[in-house]
């Protein structure tokens, strides 16, 4: 995955955890409410990190937004175990911001 | 006769001196042209970027409506989240570019002496500002105001020596470079804040989504207004950023074309025009939206 794709894939990840909430509901939806905070902020720090030209391995952030992606999609109906796609989203938030401390 | 030969040695007179007219007149319409577009970019760019930070700040306050109780920072942009920094580097970048638009027009104009001076500092202290905003830039602002520090130097150096149009040929072809590397820095960089803008108006979606009142009633139409109102204003920037952009990236080819019409005044200017159209539209992107 290309360097570029990062802010985007994140971005796209965050409207994925937004759909899910408004597919599931309880304490499911809020947390995936806070995900979609999380990730927007953090395709706001990536795209900070690419205004200053920064550019560190993006390697891990990379990984965790492609294997997100390919299991979630868009968010868009029921997805086979949504504790799995929560943790991939999670990894996917975490790892952006190891990346922007890192960094 | 003799009255065909003089009126004949008449015409041929009054050709040369039009003659001569022509190659030392300086096309001082296409330098205040040059000025004009610069203005109306720095214009739009301040009006853009100010909506930016605003909207940015409203992501803060719509959030706040998920917490039981609000705090002396709830408000507040994160400073790793703040782009406000970024923002004011390249208006800075901006406010560069126009100084040495304005300088070129002072040494364009009739009486120029007593402009230069002042725009020549106006241009030194830009650069100075583009070196302590540049943060982790600093490269790219070192090079720039290097370039714009020999055209300053230029003019002060050949002022009183040279002619006016000699002067701005130096100028033009030593700050060519300067407004070629400025222009390039916001290649790409554009597409980043509007994806930032994007992101924001998905964000600012979900928030008033959640908090909207359910039951149809005047105050429901007042806050769907209010919502349609912001949903456009993030259209707006993103296309105002877009504009800007393209706007910006019309000031070489335009640059140049005006420095060969210094030698060649009867010259098209396709390009200057360009600008000047492209200045023109991007003023229009918030003519529509309601004052907040």
């Amino acid at each position: 995955m290309a360097d570029v794709t990062i802010p985007g894939g994140t971005a796209d990840l965050a409207n994925a955890a937004r759909n899910l909430a408004v597919i599931y509901s309880g304490k499911n939806a809020r947390i995936l409410l806070d995900l979609h905070d999380q990730l927007t902020d953090d395709v706001i720090r990536l795209i900070k990190m690419q205004l200053k030209a920064e550019e560190p391995a993006y390697a891990t952030a990379a990984s965790a937004i492609q294997d997100a992606s390919e299991y979630i999609g868009d968010g868009m109906k029921k997805i086979d175990d949504i504790a799995k796609g929560i943790d991939l989203l999670k990894k996917v938030a975490d790892a952006v911001v190891k990346l922007v401390t890192l960094a | 006769m003799k009255i065909y030969q003089n009126l004949f040695l008449s015409l041929i007179f009054m050709l040369l001196l039009v003659g001569l007219a022509a190659c030392g007149t300086i096309p001082a319409g296409k330098f205040q042209a040059l000025e004009s577009a610069g203005d109306q970019i720095q214009t739009t760019s301040a009006d853009t970027f100010l909506r930016i930070e605003n909207l940015q700040r409203l992501i803060y306050v719509i959030r706040a409506n998920k917490l039981t109780e609000i705090g002396r920072d709830t408000f507040s942009v994160p400073k790793d989240l703040d782009l406000s920094p970024d923002l004011k580097y390249r208006a800075q970048k901006i406010e560069t570019m126009v100084s040495y638009l304005r300088l070129l027009n002072s040494l364009a104009s009739k009486d120029f002496a007593s402009d230069v001076d002042k725009a020549s500092q106006d241009l030194a202290a830009s650069t100075q500002t583009l070196l302590a905003t540049a943060g982790q830039k600093a490269d790219e602002a070192k090079q720039v105001a290097g370039i714009f520090g020999t055209v300053i130097d230029a003019v002060a150096r050949a002022a009183v020596t040279k002619l006016r149009r000699d002067i701005l040929r130096e100028s033009m072809q030593k700050g060519q470079p300067g407004i070629d590397a400025l222009a390039k820095t916001f290649q790409g960089s554009s597409k980043l804040l509007q994806q930032a803008v994007a992101t924001y108006k998905d964000n600012y979606l979900v928030h008033v989504n959640a908090t909207r009142p359910k039951t149809l009633n005047w105050q429901l139409n007042q806050i769907d207004s209010e919502i349609a109102n912001r949903m456009s204003e993030f259209n707006a920037v993103v296309d105002s950023l877009q504009g800007i952009e393209g706007a910006i990236g019309k000031i070489p080819a335009a640059h140049r074309e005006v420095l060969h019409a210094l030698d060649d005044p009867t010259k098209a200017s396709d390009e200057l025009k360009a600008l000047l159209a492209e200045a023109k539209r991007i003023r229009g992107f918030y003519k529509n939206l309601t004052k907040n």
